[in-house]
């Protein structure tokens, strides 16, 4: 889909963005949901918050891949992943 | 947005979705149809008419069963009569197993039912689990997690489409080329198509993603978020149930009579006894189709056992009372179009339908564009395809036309077949199983071993004789369950007949335009 040869573009890496996104975009998704729904933003008394966390999180999880491609390169899009993990598992653990 | 990210947009659009196409294809196909998956199952199997032989005191059966089984565990189902049932019954279903449904005799004695259908072997269940397995030949715990994936992939796929189309979205929308350049047509077709219901394939899109991947997302919840884990996170927002002493609880139908006194428009189908270590957990199921329900058809009331009060109306349709609940009921009802009765049924249909169009017409464009790609001007228009578009291309025909096929023949084979079918063969569903099945890989065989050209036609003639027997069975013996099944069936079979008349004006089959 993305293979370089002489004289086309260059490759877009277009798998490796997509499967980073899919991976590293579901514990992306579970820290940001849970941070979303019982990290103070909500009242204290929110009936079926689990499940609103839930649907946020495969919401989330989606998400992921379909931003993937705007990254230039697959260096940017690892980076832009791994540095958003971080701060949302850094969130999550501040707001436990 | 760069032109290079819109062209990394469109491999992306591209590849997904001739990945996913047609698993969605039947997913939407077999959707469609399970918006009367109610009166499917009525008109293969009509209920059981009312026997004297069977008591219709539905409280004395709730009593008796509970009497003879005190330590029963899982969930005691009593069902009040209705539609499906002419005479209460009663289902104790316990987790992994089958339900075992009981009946009071006018003698007094519980009576196991041989009759009752399971839930899973009748053809509105059929439709349903075809439907949630997008038609692959899996169990169903093993499809719903691939099903899963495969919608996060269909949210990329409408994502993608979207970034892709904005660009010349207020220029080419409703700019219809139908002429003789196919791809641009389809373009077309697909474009609208797919803009027009794009908030629904949206809905679907979320909805389905979560239907199919909850157990795994629950389980990572639970493992490495919640530090309580689940369970105590879970009951730190919900409503504690009241303890009642057995002695105490009303009967069923004194239960029902004040939910509807609290509840005047809900109407109560049946009502549940969740059997929790720290005591049974009440709940009345119903629906009030004015509003948005919870579950796939029907909404609940969690209910005092000792008073009849609902304490928990968070799954109540249209008084749940709290925005969180508000917004996961109309995801839900979003999902299975269960609001606004037999109009939005219908409308549902039709959107079911359009998106099973839509991937088909995304195939074509796939196959269209490698076509042309392919076909040099020196070579002529009688180029034969290269291999992996005509694959492609009779997997399509073969897959798309044998569920369009496959779908009514089983479902006319089976209101035939119900009343002289033995349920240790394997009863109605090993029928649709085996009907479906034979006639959806004979459309593939077939597509693929004379080519899609030569192919279509004869499909086409076959499917629409296929949606011909459903009509035809309706009128055979006439049902108010069919007549909606009929109606849609006799319409798709003129549609199908039609495309099949217009294959005639194909002079040449090897010119690759014969879609």
């Amino acid at each position: 889909m993305s293979r370089a040869s002489p004289g086309q573009a260059a490759p877009r890496h277009l798998l490796f963005k997509g499967l980073t996104g899919f991976l590293l975009g579901f514990p992306l998704a579970l820290w940001l949901s849970w941070v979303l729904t019982y990290g103070g933003l909500l009242p204290a008394y929110v009936p079926v918050r689990d499940q609103i966390a839930m649907w946020l999180a495969v919401l989330l999880w989606g998400a992921a891949p379909c931003i993937a491609f705007l990254a230039q390169s697959r260096r940017q899009c690892a980076i832009a992943f791994l540095l958003a993990n971080a701060a949302a598992f850094a969130a999550w653990r501040v707001l436990q | 947005m760069k032109a290079q990210t819109v062209k990394d947009y469109l491999a992306v659009h591209t590849w997904v979705g001739i990945l996913c196409g047609l698993v969605l294809f039947v997913a939407f196909y077999a959707g469609a149809f399970s918006m009367l998956e109610a009166e499917i199952t009525r008109w293969t199997q009509p209920p059981a008419p009312a026997s004297s032989a069977v008591s219709d005191d539905g409280d004395a059966l709730a009593a008796a069963f509970l009497a003879a089984h005190p330590d029963a565990k899982g969930r005691v189902r009593l069902r009040w009569p209705g539609a499906d049932n002419a005479q209460p019954a009663l289902a104790h279903m316990e987790r992994g197993k089958d339900p075992v449904w009981w009946q009071l005799g006018s003698d007094g004695q519980l009576h196991r039912m041989a009759s009752m259908p399971r839930e899973d072997d009748t053809s509105g269940n059929f439709v349903d689990y075809l439907h949630r397995k997008g038609g692959l030949p899996i169990p169903l715990e093993v499809a719903e997690p691939v099903i899963g994936l495969v919608s996060l992939v269909y949210a990329l796929a409408l994502v993608s489409g979207v970034v892709v189309l904005l660009p010349s979205l207020v220029k080419d929308l409703f700019y219809l080329r139908l002429g003789a350049n196919l791809k641009r047509m389809w373009l077309d077709v697909h474009n609208l198509l797919g803009v027009a219901s794009l908030p629904f394939h949206l809905v679907i899109a979320l909805s389905a993603a979560v239907f199919g991947l909850h157990d795994f997302v629950y389980l990572a919840q639970d493992k490495f978020i919640y530090q309580d884990g689940l369970r105590a996170t879970v009951a730190r927002d919900s409503v504690p149930p009241p303890k009642v002493a057995h002695a105490d609880w009303l009967p069923p139908s004194e239960i029902k009579r004040r939910v509807v006194e609290q509840a005047p428009h809900f109407r109560p189908a049946g009502m549940d006894y969740v059997m929790l270590p720290a005591g049974p957990v009440a709940l009345v199921g119903g629906s009030d189709e004015r509003h948005f329900q919870r579950a796939s058809r029907y909404g609940l009331a969690f209910v005092h056992l000792g008073t009849g009060q609902i304490y928990d109306r968070s799954y109540l349709p249209g008084d749940s009372g709290h925005a969180s609940t508000a917004l996961l009921s109309s995801l839900f009802a979003l999902h299975f179009g269960s609001f606004g009765g037999d109009p939005v049924r219908l409308l549902y249909l039709l959107l079911g339908l359009s998106g099973a169009l839509l991937f088909y017409t995304g195939n074509l464009l796939w196959i269209e564009t490698r076509t042309k790609r392919m076909r040099h001007p020196q070579a002529g228009p009688g180029m034969e395809r290269p291999r992996h578009v005509r694959v492609v291309s009779a997997l399509t025909l073969g897959a798309c036309l044998g569920c369009a096929a496959a779908l009514p023949a089983t479902l006319a084979l089976a209101h035939w077949l119900a009343p002289v079918l033995d349920a240790p063969l394997g009863g109605l569903d090993a029928v649709h199983q085996g009907a479906y099945y034979a006639i959806f890989s004979a459309c593939i065989a077939w597509a693929i071993w004379r080519g899609t050209d030569r192919a279509a036609r004869g499909l086409l003639w076959f499917t629409a004789a296929c949606n011909a027997l459903v009509p035809l069975a309706v009128l055979l013996s006439l049902s108010p369950d069919g007549m909606l099944l009929g109606a849609v069936c006799a319409l798709l079979t003129l549609f199908f007949a039609w495309l099949a008349w217009r294959q005639r004006c194909v002079k040449s089959p090897e010119n690759g335009d014969s879609w």
